[in-house]
């Protein structure tokens, strides 16, 4: 089974984008040249994520009927139809209807890293870990458990949903640490995870590691709302999912309120890539944690403005993108760079577009969120108290993330050596942040 | 790699030493046999987690070797070393149960990525070798490397060609 397929004709542009991404990603690609050829090869190529370009198709309500074939044998797939150019609303909304989970522009697809976004959640990220120390023997678990072989990128089941959890099964998966379950299963675990608990810090602990998983669910679908701009999208629904990640936000602080190590929580429940929209939920969970305790804004509002303070990172340009991921901005060019530090701009003018309802303070927070207080932050170059104090919450929230966030063939950084030295190198007298702020934070980090 | 013990099977002495080489100064246990026969009596005394063979040579070849293999139930990932003219039987062997192939002559950075796909899956298979089913979701994994590294050696042969 491929991690991906493209159906793209050889000089397709979307057919060289898509390789692009394989081996970025290090996915494994099938393709295939038509619709046609798909049909009959469609036995080989069985996979979960599936990019179909319809580019060259000039009438655009043929696009509907190839999605209806592609669905019809790709039946669980999330598939992505890529378009030439504007659709009318009626056609666009009987290509979803035929099966089409996401409809692109192919200058999106092409000029954006909106697809790496989904290829990642779709194969990468479809599956969540929990921790086997969560799994009870003799207990029925209520979802498929996976062990990740992570040279070979492909997931192993383990234990099928309803089965019992035997002890000398469990105590082999000791070695692995974490384990996996579908993200769709994610409400299973839950109710797994409420059937057994026993009032034990443990228990709390696993609570709080379920909800940043919950979080981090709403976070993507909302993700995928925003970027979607097309007229024929629901602003009801976006509304509906900014509300959930507000209430999963809040929900989240709560627990972790009520367990004695809160940023190792977050940092032991993390996904997703560096320098990727993916690191939101633990940079708000980190920021709602510095909101509450230093006083600075209203948590959960800051939770959720450090969800969607990178949106804007996925209109970049797929070279841009990359740099960041490799962390090579210092390679970036004149010119990659000003669209780079663009990025918080486009971000409020995605959430704008989208009339998600947001404060004023909020918005200001997001514009500001790569400001400094020495000049030296962008967009605006803004300076001193002009830079919002919670836009520098969710600054140093990235900051955490990114020095914490586990690196290729490295050990996990430890969390309270990640905060002592952010203490030391940035909280001092010449710093990004200002005085007042640090004032603030700083006794709560140093704790 | 993190451990592991690679069987690496060739009648030529000079590529048996370089593939050794190869993996020195890695944790893996390395064993060598010069043909299939040798490495058929290895298999039963050891539990290997990778078998790197080649196709072409004497006594027991690399396919009489990785049939008599899986006939005594063992299902140690399988490598096969392949030179130019071989990409029908390596095309057989992958259809036989094999996980994937390596062309003569090989990239370092290949051959070790190679192997380490290989081992992860070995090891799995060596940990949960008792239970059916997670035996049965191994092969599907096994399974779909070999048709991928299938429709890998097709693209390359297109390649050549259009290049030619």
């Amino acid at each position: 089974m491929f991690d991906l397929i493209a159906i793209a004709g050889p000089n397709d542009p979307v057919r060289k984008r898509i390789q692009d991404l394989s081996v970025d990603f290090g996915y494994s690609l099938g393709f295939v040249d038509s619709v046609d050829e798909y049909m009959e090869q469609e036995s080989r190529l069985k996979t979960m994520f599936i990019v179909c370009s319809a580019t060259e198709v000039k009438v655009k309500s043929e696009i509907a009927g190839m999605t209806q074939v592609v669905r019809n044998f790709a039946v669980d797939a999330f598939i992505v139809m890529v378009i030439d150019g504007k659709m009318s609303v009626e056609d666009a909304q009987f290509v979803k209807k035929s099966g089409a989970n996401l409809i692109l522009l192919e200058q999106e697809a092409i000029n954006s890293a909106k697809i790496d976004l989904i290829a990642s959640q779709k194969i990468k990220y479809k599956y969540l870990p929990i921790k086997v120390h969560e799994l009870k023997a003799g207990a029925q678990i209520g979802c498929d458990i996976m062990h990740l072989m992570p040279l070979n990128n492909k997931y192993l089941k383990i234990m099928h949903k309803g089965s019992v959890i035997a002890e000398d099964k469990l105590a082999k998966l000791a070695n692995y640490g974490e384990v996996y379950i579908n993200k769709d299963e994610l409400k299973n675990y839950e109710k797994y995870l409420e059937e057994n608990r026993d009032g034990s810090s443990g228990s709390a602990i696993a609570r709080c590691r379920h909800q940043m998983l919950n979080l981090t669910v709403a976070y993507i679908d909302l993700i995928l709302n925003v970027l979607d701009q097309s007229e024929f999208t629901s602003y009801v629904l976006g509304k509906q999912l900014y509300d959930r990640c507000q209430t999963m936000a809040g929900d989240l602080l709560a627990s972790l309120g009520s367990v004695p190590d809160p940023w190792s929580i977050i940092n032991n429940t993390s996904i997703g890539d560096f320098g990727s929209v993916e690191r939101g939920p633990s940079i708000a969970a980190y920021a709602g944690l510095l909101s509450l305790n230093a006083k600075v804004g209203e948590p959960t509002e800051v939770m959720v403005a450090a969800l969607l303070m990178d949106v804007g990172l996925l209109d970049l340009e797929p070279k841009i993108a990359r740099k960041i991921r490799q962390a090579q901005e210092a390679s970036f060019s004149e010119e990659e760079r000003k669209d780079y530090q663009n990025h918080p701009i486009t971000s409020l003018h995605r959430i704008l577009g989208r009339k998600l309802p947001m404060t004023d303070p909020i918005k200001e927070a997001i514009l500001g969120s790569h400001e400094q207080s020495d000049g030296q932050g962008f967009p605006h170059r803004w300076r001193g108290d002009k830079v919002p104090a919670v836009a520098q919450i969710l600054q140093l929230s990235e900051m955490i993330d990114k020095r914490s966030l586990i690196k290729m063939g490295q050990s996990r950084p430890d969390i309270q050596q990640v905060k002592e030295q952010i203490v030391q190198q940035e909280l001092g007298s010449k710093s990004r942040f200002n005085l007042d702020f640090i004032q603030r934070v700083r006794p709560y980090l140093s704790g | 790699m993190t451990g592991g013990k690679l069987l690496i099977v060739d009648d030529e002495t000079d590529i048996r030493e370089v593939l050794v080489d190869s993996f020195r100064g890695t944790d893996l246990e390395v064993y060598t046999a010069s043909n299939g026969e040798e490495a058929l009596k290895l298999a039963q005394q050891h539990r290997f987690d990778t078998i790197l063979s080649d196709l072409n040579m004497p006594v027991m070849d690399g396919m009489t070797f990785l049939r008599q293999l899986r006939k005594a139930q063992n299902l140690t990932p399988f490598v096969v070393l392949t030179g130019h003219g071989d990409k029908q039987a390596a095309i057989e062997a992958l259809k036989l149960n094999a996980f994937d192939f390596l062309e003569k002559p090989w990239e370092l950075e290949a051959l070790k990525d190679v192997i380490a796909k290989a081992i992860e899956l070995g090891q799995q298979y060596n940990q949960w070798n008792s239970d059916e089913d997670l035996v049965s979701g191994l092969q599907d994994i096994r399974k779909d490397n070999a048709d991928e590294a299938i429709m890998r050696m097709k693209t390359q042969s297109r390649n050549r060609a259009d290049n030619k």
